[in-house]
Formats: C-alpha cells, sequence, structure tokens
C-alpha cells in the first residue's frame, strides 16, 4: 500500500514537474520572439518620435518607516528624464524619521491643499509642499497599509496617470518614458508595468544609479537570477497574449480615473498590486471594453533584495498569500464567459503552477525522502528524478540570462557573469526547497485566514551612498 | 520510468544547459565587443561633427562600412540638439561619408530601426526622391513608421506636406497631439493656417475636434472667424473643449459664458478657464458660483481664474474666501491662495 501511494505520488509529481516546465520552456519561447522584435523596435537612440509628448504623470511613492531610503529614492525620481511628473510620498503613519528625513532634505511645509476625495482612506494629517522642489508633495497620514497609502496619494494626484512605486525603488532617468510609451502606442493601454531588478550590489549615489553591480550576500545574488527569470519570462510571455496577470508594486503606471473608477486599491490585502490588475481585468471584460494591460520589458526599477532568512521568508509568505488571495477573489476570471486567453490558460496556470505549486514540490521532496528511507525508492531513480528537476531549473535560469544579455548587456563585466551563471546553477540546491517551504507556509496561512502582518521590511540601503552630500537635481540651491 | 530514459533526459537538459551557456559567454563577448566599437565611433567622430558646425573639416576620420549606420544614428542625435543652428555643415558630412546613399538602401530595409533611421536621415537630407514613398508611409498602420515618413515629409517641403498630413492628422486617433504639434510648429504658421482651415470643414464631424485643437497655431486673422463659427455650431464635448482650449477673443466671450453652465465638466472647466484668461472684473460673480461646482477641477480653475481677475487685488478673494457660504469652495480658495503665496 505505502509502495502504491508513494509510486501514485511521484508519477503525479513528475508529470506536474513535465507540465510545469512545458509551459515555462513555452513562455520563453514567445519570450525570446517578443523581446527580439521589442528591442528591434525600440533600439533607436532618439526618444524624439515621443519626447515632449508623454501625458503628465503623478509618481506616487508610499512610505512606511523607510527613513534610510526614501531620500534617496526622492532624489532618484526628481531626475526622472520626464516632461511633467509629480512626485506624492504618503507617509503612511511611520513611526521613525520618515517625515522628519523628508522635511529637513527637501524642507518641506504644511499646505491647506483642498483635497479632492474620492476613495476613502484613513485621515490625512497635513499636506506638505517642497520649498526647493515644486513637484514634490508630501501627505501625512495616519497608518492604514500601502494600499490605503496609495489611495490617499490618487485622491491628491493631479494628473490623468499614476506611477506607483517602492518606497526603497530607484529609477533609471527614462524609465518612466517607457513606461509610459504603451499609453501613446496604443490608446487601449490602461496599465505598464517594467522589469524590476536588485539593487544591492549597484553603485548608488544621492538617488543616482551610478553603474548596475552583482550583490555579493549571496541571498541577494539568488534573487538577481530569480527575478530575471520571473520578469523576462513570465510576465513577458504573458504580455503578448493580453494575459499579464500581475503588475509589480513596486513599479507600475496606471489610468487614474480607470483606478479609481474600480475603487481604487483593496485595503488590507497582502497582494493590493496582483488584486488590483485582476479586477481591472475583471472589470473591463465585464464591461466589453477593448483594454490592454501591458508589461514593458526594459524600464528598470532597482529594488533593495532582503539579505535576510528572516525579511526574504516574511517577504516570500506574503507574496504567496497575496496570490492566493487574488486569485479566490477574482476566481470569476477562470474559465468564465469573457475569460479569453487569461480566464482559460494564465489564470489556471496561476492556480495550478504558482498557487498550487509549493504544496506539489514539498509533498514531492517529502515523500521521496520517506520512500527512500523506508526502501520503496530506488536510489538511482531517486537521484534520476533530482538531476533532471535540477537541469531543467538551471535550464529556465540561463535561459532567462541569456535573454537578458540579448536584449541589455545590463551586466558588462565578465565576471558579474559568471557569478550570475554559478548563481543560476546554486539557486537549485537550496534555495528553490526552501522558497518552496515558505510559499507554503503563505498558502497554509492564507487557508487558516490567519491575520495578516507586514513587519518592518528592514532596509540596510547599504549600496546607496552619500544621501546627503549630492545636491538633488533641479535643486537649485 | 526506465533509466534508460532518465539518461537520455539528463543528457539533452544538461546538453542543452551546455549551449545555453555558451552562447550566453557568445553574446557576452560580442556585446562588449559592440560597445566598445561604439565607443571608439562616438570618440573620434563627436568631435568632428560638432566641430563641422563651425568650419568645414578637411579630413574626415576613417569611416569602415558596417559602421555607416552607427554613424547615421550619431548624426540623428546631433541633428536633435541642434535645432537652432545652421544644419548645412552636418548635410556636407552626410554626403562626404556616403550617408545619404547607405539612407536610401536601408531605406527599404526589413528591420524597422534601419528603417526609421533612414526615413529620419533622408528628411533631414530633404531628399525629395523618396517622397511618393513617404506619402505611402505616413498612413502605414505602424505608428512609428507613420510618424517618422510625416515628420520627414514636412522637413522635405512643408507647404506640400501639411496639406497631405492633415486628413491623416483627423483621421488617425493614434498619432499624439503633442507630435501633431511639433510637427506643425515646425511647418510653420505661414504653412499651417490656410491648409488647417481649409481642412476642417472636410473631415467628418467625429474627427473634427482632432484638427480644432491646432488651430492655435495657426495665424489669429486667419483661423479666428472659423473658430467663431465652431464654437457656435460644434456639439460634441471633444469639439467644444478643442474650440473652448485656443479661443482667444475677448470681445467674443459671451459665446463662451453659456459653456459654464454645460452639463459635462470637462465643458466647465475650459469656459473656466476662458473666463480666467479673458473675462473681466464683471466675470467674478459667475467665477465665484462655479467655487460651489460638483467637479474637484471646476472649482480648482475658478479660484485660480478669480485670483487672475483679481490679481491686483487679491484683497478681494481674501474676503470671498472668508465669506462663502460653501465650505468646499472656502478650502479650494484657501489652497490657490496658499499656491500663490498669498495665504
Amino acid at each position: 500500500m505505502i509502495a502504491f501511494v508513494i509510486e501514485t505520488v511521484q508519477w503525479f509529481c513528475l508529470v506536474y514537474m513535465a507540465a510545469v516546465n512545458t509551459g515555462y520552456i513555452v513562455l520563453s519561447g514567445i519570450s525570446f520572439v517578443v523581446l527580439g522584435r521589442y528591442s528591434q523596435r525600440h533600439s533607436l537612440d532618439t526618444p524624439q518620435v515621443y519626447s515632449e509628448f508623454e501625458p503628465p504623470v503623478s509618481v506616487i511613492v508610499p512610505a512606511y518607516n523607510e527613513a534610510s531610503t526614501v531620500v534617496t529614492t526622492v532624489r532618484s525620481l526628481l531626475q526622472l528624464r520626464y516632461p511633467q511628473f509629480e512626485v506624492i510620498v504618503v507617509n503612511d503613519g511611520s513611526t521613525d524619521e520618515t517625515l522628519s528625513v523628508l522635511t529637513h532634505a527637501f524642507q518641506l511645509r504644511q499646505f491647506p491643499e483642498a483635497l479632492r476625495v474620492r476613495l476613502r482612506t484613513a485621515r490625512v494629517r497635513g499636506m506638505y509642499r517642497s520649498q526647493t522642489c515644486a513637484e514634490l508633495r508630501v501627505i501625512d497620514k495616519e497608518n492604514g497599509g500601502k494600499a490605503d497609502a496609495m489611495n490617499a496619494a490618487i485622491n491628491a494626484a493631479r494628473y490623468p496617470l499614476f506611477c506607483a512605486l517602492d518606497a526603497d525603488g530607484i529609477l533609471q532617468p527614462d524609465s518612466l518614458r517607457r513606461a509610459v510609451r504603451p499609453f501613446l502606442e496604443d490608446a487601449r493601454t490602461v496599465a505598464s508595468g517594467g522589469v524590476v531588478r536588485i539593487a544591492n550590489g549597484c553603485d548608488v549615489v544621492g538617488g543616482w544609479l551610478l553603474r548596475p553591480g552583482v550583490p555579493r550576500h549571496p541571498l541577494a545574488l539568488l534573487q538577481v537570477v530569480e527575478y530575471c527569470r520571473a520578469f523576462l519570462f513570465g510576465r513577458l510571455g504573458w504580455n503578448s497574449l493580453n494575459s499579464v496577470l500581475l503588475i509589480s508594486g513596486a513599479f507600475g503606471v496606471f489610468q487614474k480615473e480607470l483606478v479609481i473608477e474600480a475603487g481604487g486599491y483593496g485595503a488590507g490585502l497582502a497582494g493590493e498590486d496582483m488584486e488590483l490588475v485582476l479586477r481591472l481585468h475583471r472589470r473591463l471584460r465585464e464591461a466589453k471594453q477593448a483594454y490592454r494591460i501591458t508589461f514593458v520589458p526594459d524600464p528598470v526599477c532597482w529594488t533593495e533584495a532582503p539579505e535576510s532568512l528572516r525579511v526574504l521568508r516574511r517577504q516570500r509568505v506574503r507574496w504567496q498569500r497575496g496570490l492566493c488571495e487574488s486569485l479566490t477573489m477574482h476566481s470569476g476570471l477562470l474559465f468564465g464567459w469573457r475569460g479569453g486567453f487569461l480566464g482559460w490558460v494564465a489564470f489556471p496556470f496561476a492556480l495550478i503552477f504558482e498557487c498550487l505549486s509549493p504544496i506539489v514540490e514539498v509533498t514531492g521532496y517529502a515523500v521521496s525522502l520517506i520512500g527512500y528511507f523506508t526502501g520503496h525508492v530506488d536510489a538511482l531513480r531517486a537521484t534520476g528524478f533530482l538531476i533532471v528537476s535540477v537541469g531543467l531549473g538551471i535550464l529556465l535560469s540561463a535561459g532567462s540570462l541569456l535573454l537578458d544579455e540579448i536584449a541589455y548587456h545590463t551586466y558588462t563585466s565578465p565576471r558579474q557573469l559568471l557569478r550570475l551563471i554559478v548563481a543560476s546553477i546554486g539557486e537549485n540546491f537550496g534555495y528553490r526547497q526552501l522558497n518552496a517551504l515558505w510559499r507554503l507556509e503563505g498558502l497554509v496561512k492564507w487557508a487558516a485566514g490567519s491575520r495578516l502582518v507586514w513587519g518592518d521590511m528592514t532596509r540596510s540601503a547599504g549600496w546607496s551612498a552619500d544621501l546627503t552630500a549630492v545636491r538633488p537635481p533641479g535643486n537649485g540651491s | 520510468m526506465s533509466l534508460a530514459v532518465l539518461f537520455w533526459s539528463c543528457v539533452v537538459i544538461f546538453g542543452l544547459v551546455g549551449l545555453v551557456a555558451l552562447q550566453l559567454i557568445v553574446v557576452h563577448l560580442r556585446a562588449a565587443s559592440r560597445r566598445r566599437e561604439r565607443q571608439e565611433l562616438e570618440r573620434q567622430w563627436l568631435p568632428v561633427l560638432v566641430a563641422a558646425l563651425e568650419e568645414r573639416p578637411a579630413t574626415l576620420p576613417p569611416l569602415a562600412g558596417h559602421q555607416v549606420t552607427a554613424l547615421m544614428a550619431l548624426w540623428n542625435r546631433l541633428y536633435d540638439s541642434i535645432r537652432d543652428l545652421s544644419s548645412a555643415p552636418l548635410q556636407e558630412i552626410a554626403e562626404r561619408t556616403g550617408m545619404d546613399a547607405a539612407a536610401r538602401r536601408m531605406f527599404a530595409s526589413s528591420t524597422l530601426h534601419d528603417r526609421v533611421l533612414a526615413i529620419r536621415t533622408l528628411g533631414r537630407l530633404r531628399d525629395r526622391s523618396v517622397w511618393p514613398a513617404l506619402v505611402r508611409l505616413a498612413s502605414h498602420r505602424d505608428l512609428l513608421l507613420s510618424l517618422a515618413a510625416a515628420r520627414a515629409l514636412v522637413r522635405i517641403d512643408p507647404g506640400e506636406a501639411i496639406r497631405l498630413l492633415l486628413p491623416i492628422v483627423a483621421a488617425r486617433e493614434d498619432w499624439p497631439a503633442t507630435t501633431v504639434v511639433l510637427m506643425l510648429q515646425e511647418a510653420g504658421p505661414d504653412a499651417v493656417s490656410q491648409p488647417l482651415v481649409d481642412a476642417i470643414p472636410q473631415v467628418p464631424p467625429g474627427q473634427v475636434h482632432r484638427l480644432i485643437r491646432f488651430l492655435g497655431l495657426a495665424h489669429a486673422d486667419v483661423a479666428g472667424p472659423l473658430l467663431k463659427l465652431l464654437v457656435r455650431q460644434v456639439t460634441t464635448v471633444e469639439s467644444i473643449s478643442a474650440c473652448l482650449r485656443v479661443f482667444n477673443d475677448s470681445d467674443d466671450l459671451g459665446a463662451v459664458r453659456p459653456f459654464l453652465y454645460h452639463p459635462r465638466w470637462e465643458v466647465r472647466v475650459r469656459a473656466v478657464d476662458v473666463i480666467g484668461r479673458l473675462g473681466t472684473a464683471k466675470d467674478a460673480p459667475r467665477l465665484i458660483a462655479m467655487l460651489s461646482d460638483s467637479e474637484w477641477w471646476v472649482r480648482y480653475r475658478a479660484a485660480q481664474a478669480l485670483c487672475a481677475l483679481s490679481s491686483n487685488d487679491l484683497g478681494r478673494v481674501k474676503r470671498v474666501q472668508a465669506t462663502h457660504g460653501d465650505p468646499f469652495a472656502r478650502d479650494m480658495l484657501t489652497h490657490v491662495l496658499a499656491e500663490q503665496g498669498a495665504a
């Protein structure tokens, strides 16, 4: 009986592994074609076709206890090459020095702004304007979570598009311009998101990304490969099928009015960014409105990756909860009447191969180990399965590095490339399994309905130097 | 599953891994070499191109055949940055390096990058030989190609190009208005005014607003009479808004005031803008009433307009702020007065 159960589970895991990897290989094939076309189309070295024609954008930065990074982030935003934009920082009831460092760095003064309240939020304590940078405003409000902070900023935003950005995000000068491009190229575009990369190991001075680099910390290094795979394979592949399920909260541009009509960000959710995107998909499909939610492969936002297992675990548990929550909240999209490719392929793929995968992965490992120790699994065969599984993991990671190299050549030194190749092999030995465990924890916590605790996302900002010595561009002082 | 299948699966997968790793290294080395070559070309040619704006260079650095495209990109980049200077020296360098012939060859390229680069180059060289092809490309469904072709046409012959392009401007939803503004500005009001006034009555009613919004770029004496007529005739929100956006006749404000009470806020906000720009003290009570509009933007613009009308006496606005019965209106005036530094 035990042997039958073990064999059945093993076969199930094998079929599952074959299906999930086939899915990713197909997505990677699509990504290679799409990225090739995209690179050719957008390799023109002058942005004259679009420059100065872009609609104004409100860049929104929700900040909760981000005193160590928020000034750098705002400085990087103020150097954006974009014709007209404003930056709205929301101090979401921080208990650290977030508001005071902003006040000091940008000479904030309280301002009697007549807020246009269209989304309900926690109480706004005050609005501030910078005396040195006219385009910077700060909202000081009581703590209500990231979604609530985003909604408060959307209320204050003046422009038709808003860009959601994490408080530790560093944009490149032309990131916003590239993210807005889909809105100009296709009037049906309602949201666009870009590639997020790891800032650890990069040279960042006073909000300027001087040189991309590869982190020294092994945990951050593994996340570089992981992000590369997630953004270049997954989202790029789905993008060509108008089935992008997630625009990262770290960097995404949205049509403000549409988000307001949809009710804004859902407060109290673990994955408010994914939930909003799925809600937009659902509403627009129900309204039979032609639309595009676009992933742009090259606008780059650099963000700090956790370098401690404790923080990384918390982040992954939260992401998994967010995924489960969003998919169940919008299960109506699954095989729906107007689901299209999204409802019939992308949504089931996310449900079966992303949401439920930790159960299969962890069960597969556990059953193999049990079978091995009880003598029900042939050691040679088990090793063979393991090698095939690891080999497929390495193949996909190396493929994403190749894709990145063809399109962007981000990491210029051969030593950096070598370290990434080593990381793409190394992540299969322990890191992937640990991730599966954390995701399983997230799934269990979501199923149990346990209370969501965000916890502090401790940021070291070790990659960022000289925060005060560099004069912010446009400061004029 | 037999061990043989597992073995061969491993061989295939790791063989693929090896191939991908090898390709990764080759691509990396090739990209690094291309980057170095581009930097070298830029190091040699950029000073020459910049110096050529002052004085004709006697000799030019050596240029290999495969470097012409990179030089063309650099040449266009420099062109973009010298809007007000004479472009003749750059044109001469293009001819001396054979860039014009290369651009004509690239014009039919299957690569979008090369094709757009060639179109931009030939437009800047005012090469009439590609005019018919550019006219066809201006209607191409690809946005980049169509816009590049349209701009090239304007550079070659502004007057003729504008006549040809205006129906396309009206028909194409995907051409950004600001791009069109840039093209029309480049052509100049002499080339734009009459063709624009002639084109507006010809286009279908659903497209007319796409042309009306550019009337501000035409000579006022040519566009004015038509605008006066249009503001009384058009009925769609887009067209009324387009008219109000460019409305500039203070003697004809009577035609604008009724729009303050239009059911759509997009029209009301434009009307408030016009009153703020062209109105007189007599309009102050109307603007004070607009401070209680249900739409935030109308209240905001009304407060700004009120401040603009009373710019010499902000004390009056402060009195309105203190006595207005509507708290939304008071908040908005407080906001706008603070923006003006008069809080």
